[in-house]
């Protein structure tokens, strides 16, 4: 456990990408055959383990530590599981193999998890005992990106991330087959029938100032779709579907894997669709937080699945066939299929339809912008020359002010990320209020996002589970795509691809935008 | 009968300058520049420029000289350690605190009472200084820095485990150290050397001339070299170290992608190991963490202990509830309503 945990450690810590693979790839190369599959499938969060409640698990740590040292310790971590980690008093410390715990907790009874957890903290010093915790009470988020743990796979056993990405779906974890294949010790896993994910085409960023070196007949011009990029695979075996990460989303969105293909890989945008028209990605939400699609979810928040690209074509790979043909193949394929639509191609003559095109789905609901895409182009993992490219609608800009903050950004964080944030209104009494209009996680600066942190800490209001409410203070500049009704919400109001862009220090939240503005913003 | 502990708030203030014993009329490390003062160590909270007769232990006064040049103070005077001085009518001596090399604890005594003044201190072997010695007192002011519960330092032999399999998987990157320049530097260099790391080592200019004091006074930090009197030099898969306020940017265009690096017994929370944004956090402190200060405070076993310097309520809580008598340094001399 003690190689685990170490690598735990560092992952967390790791300021790249590339030092995250360069861990795991010493860790895989440290560590006995039976310690590897369980870890892969604990940091890609595939190894279903238990989960326990804190509170209980608590109530027990209360009984052996002083309440009072453990509530001054607990203002101070501001982490519970982490709380509970470094106050847990080890009885007497054991050798605990990492399978040895999983194994544990998996053939723990109904009930009796928290015994079972217990047991284990009281053998464990505390940096192992943070990760057991972790293990039994952490969200469904990767520790790290799944490319990433494909690349390190990849790269200890001297194969290409390709192959790896396209085997790995069809295995479960502890992954045996895999890593005996891997090792050079068996078989390449017989992929046949099953739901393979492929890697997938990424787009560049259009350059408006390059206009006039396009040629728009070269192109094909479509919706880019306020939604989530994702990859059907649907085979004799099974059907999945897959997020551009390679991430297993199948059980979430029945409603949209519902398709009568045989043996094709189709790419597309996952939106939800409600009285006909596409809502806001941020919808999407609810069912990607959720481990499976209940009946109510899948009502009020259908999904549906439009189509733009075909990789795998009844068992032809079609990936060298230029656009046109595949698009051509698509068009033949569907015909109209109840709950997937292939994306319509707009027409497109020259330079300033292509801005009118773009100018004119700002107006559209669920758009946020267009997609081109070179017609005499095969498909590529790697965008080569700009032959896909967005021309996103430009954002508009507005300062909020910070409401609640959630944990998150990579399961183990340990700092708030997600940002609930409001606008100002004033109610009926003349007092202004702050309305929340959306969601955002920072992306910015890590020292930026610690200062937040801090300032987090001392403005605490109230707890509501992980989320935390804030004093009305810190104002955020923020860029969001468009204004959009909202019934759900007080403010009535959503910011459709909101961003955090600035931290607004100096800045007064009574100086925050008013409803009234963001209404005047509104298409 | 009066316990001797609440006789000395009679004798022992804490005032605008510091703690100040009066029938002595000198300071315990004072804030401010005063007439006379007790130095316990050459940190710059304990240690200030500008006072008058200056009494501390050899090192801390060498360590002084190089911060502060001729501001160390008018008369110097070095005392021994154990060695008994009369200021008046008060007896004062200098045992080993452990924090960092010359750091002590002071003596007072008065009238049959005992205070111990302890610094900061830690219980862990360094390499680097004398070991913390158990001195039996009426009072004990202790430091809380890390009085909170969960600050349990693991061994540094686990934390320099983690940093070899750091340098193992990155062999090209630069190791970049912060660390504060007295102390903290040395014990790391120390303990690299213990790990039987004995590469040279690179330092910016202030800590080197500060390890220069440490191997003048008899401690060995092995082969050091001084950053910039290397220009030109590679330092590919080296070990650089620089004080926390001085930013890498001097030879950023030296060091490419280095992994940055620091020590402290605050990394040991997670969250706080983040705020520095550091690569490779190291939980290595030079005070004590929570079972070794509670264990020393059953070991010193004192009367009253006072606590001052971090987490004094939950110090103040444990004395209490483990039946010790104790208060917060700063609420010395106002009542305490107990009585």
């Amino acid at each position: 456990m003690k190689a685990f945990s170490l690598l735990l450690d560092c992952l967390s810590h790791a300021s790249s990408d590339e030092a995250k693979i360069v861990y795991l790839r010493k860790y895989l190369q440290d560590v006995s055959a039976s310690e590897r599959g369980y870890a892969v499938g604990i940091v890609t969060r595939e190894l279903n383990l238990p989960a326990i409640r804190l509170p209980l698990l608590k109530s027990r740590l209360l009984d052996r530590v002083d309440p009072k040292l453990f509530e001054l310790s607990l203002s101070f971590v501001t982490d519970l599981s982490e709380t509970m980690a470094l106050l847990w008093p080890a009885i007497a410390e054991k050798p605990i193999s990492l399978p040895d715990v999983v194994t544990r907790l998996n053939n723990a009874e109904k009930g009796e998890e928290t015994a079972v957890v217990e047991d284990l903290l009281n053998h464990l010093p505390a940096s192992k005992r943070w990760v057991v915790l972790k293990l039994v009470t952490a969200r469904k988020k990767p520790i790290i990106a799944p490319r990433l743990v494909k690349a390190a796979l990849a790269r200890w056993a001297g194969k290409s991330s390709q192959e790896v990405a396209e085997i790995w779906p069809t295995l479960p974890p502890p992954y045996t087959e895999l890593f005996e294949w891997l090792e050079g010790k068996g078989e390449r896993p017989d992929v046949k029938g099953r739901a393979v994910f492929l890697p997938m085409q990424s787009a560049g960023n259009f350059d408006q100032t390059k206009l006039n070196q396009i040629k728009s007949q070269d192109f094909a011009v479509a919706r880019k779709w306020d939604g989530l990029r994702v990859q059907l695979s649907s085979f004799e075996q099974e059907t999945k579907l897959f997020t551009s990460e390679g991430d297993d989303i199948t059980a979430l969105f029945p409603d949209a894997v519902k398709l009568t293909t045989d043996n094709s890989v189709f790419e597309g945008d996952l939106v939800i669709v409600r009285d006909g028209e596409i809502q806001p990605a941020n919808e999407l939400q609810p069912r990607l937080n959720r481990k499976s699609a209940t009946k109510k979810l899948q009502e009020s928040h259908p999904a549906r699945f439009i189509i733009d690209d075909v990789l795998i074509l009844k068992g032809q790979d079609v990936r060298s066939r230029i656009y046109s043909q595949r698009y051509e193949d698509l068009e033949k394929y569907f015909g109209d299929q109840s709950n997937c639509k292939v994306t319509k191609t707009l027409p497109c003559l020259d330079e300033p339809t292509l801005l009118d095109l773009r100018k004119a789905t700002t107006q559209e609901r669920g758009v946020v912008g267009i997609r081109l895409k070179r017609w005499d182009a095969p498909y590529e993992e790697k965008n080569r020359a700009g032959c896909w490219l967005d021309w996103l609608n430009p954002p508009k800009e507005a300062r909020l002010v910070l409401l609640y903050a959630e944990k998150g950004k990579g399961a183990m964080s340990p700092l708030y990320s997600e940002f609930t944030l409001g606008t100002l209104n004033q109610n009926d009494a003349g007092e202004t209020l702050a309305l929340p209009v959306g969601k955002s996680t920072f992306e910015g600066d890590k020292e930026e996002l610690a200062s937040i942190n801090q300032w987090i800490e001392n403005n605490v209001v109230e707890r509501f589970g992980p989320v935390r409410s804030v004093n009305l203070g810190l104002v955020f500049r923020v860029t969001f795509g468009a204004v959009q009704p909202s019934a759900r919400r007080k403010s009535g109001l959503i910011l459709t691809s909101l961003s955090v862009e600035q931290v607004l220090w100096e800045e007064s939240w009574i100086e925050a935008t008013t409803r009234q503005e963001l209404l005047g913003l509104m298409d | 009968m009066q316990r001797a502990s609440h006789q000395a708030e009679s004798w022992l203030k804490v005032t605008r300058k510091g703690l100040y014993c009066e029938p002595g009329d000198f300071y315990v490390d004072p804030a401010l520049a005063v007439d006379r003062a007790l130095i316990t160590h050459a940190h710059g909270d304990h240690a200030r420029p500008g006072n008058k007769a200056v009494l501390a232990t050899k090192e801390t006064l060498r360590f002084m000289r190089l911060r502060y040049g001729k501001r160390a103070g008018h008369h110097l005077q070095a005392v021994t350690l154990g060695e008994v001085i009369s200021i008046g009518p008060v007896k004062v001596s200098f045992y080993p605190a452990g924090h960092v090399l010359g750091s002590c604890q002071i003596l007072l005594e008065y009238k049959g009472c005992r205070v111990v003044v302890s610094g900061d201190y830690k219980r862990r072997p360094d390499p680097t200084t004398l070991d913390f010695e158990v001195v039996p007192c009426h009072v004990f002011i202790t430091e809380a820095t890390f009085g909170l519960p969960v600050f349990e330092h693991p061994p540094v032999e686990s934390e320099l485990e983690k940093l070899t399999h750091v340098r193992t998987c990155f062999p090209e990157r630069t190791l970049q150290v912060s660390a504060y320049s007295l102390g903290k530097c040395q014990r790391l260099i120390a303990e690299l050397r213990r790990a039987g790391i004995d590469e040279p080592i690179y330092l910016h200019g202030s800590q080197y001339h500060h390890c220069e004091a440490y191997q003048e006074l008899g401690v060995n930090l092995g082969e050091l070299r001084s950053v910039e009197s290397c220009l030109g030099e590679t330092l590919k898969g080296a070990i650089v170290f620089a004080p926390l306020n001085v930013l890498f940017q001097d030879y950023a265009d030296r060091i490419l992608d280095p992994i940055s690096t620091s020590a402290s017994g605050w990394l040991r929370v997670r969250s706080k190991s983040f705020m520095g944004s550091c690569e490779l956090p190291l939980i290595i402190s030079d005070h004590v963490d929570w079972p070794e200060l509670t264990q020393t405070i059953e070991e010193v076993n004192p009367e009253e202990v006072w606590v001052t310097h971090g987490s004094e309520e939950a110090t103040i809580h444990w004395c209490r509830s483990h039946q010790r008598r104790a208060k917060a340094l700063s609420l010395v001399g106002r009542g305490d309503g107990e009585e």
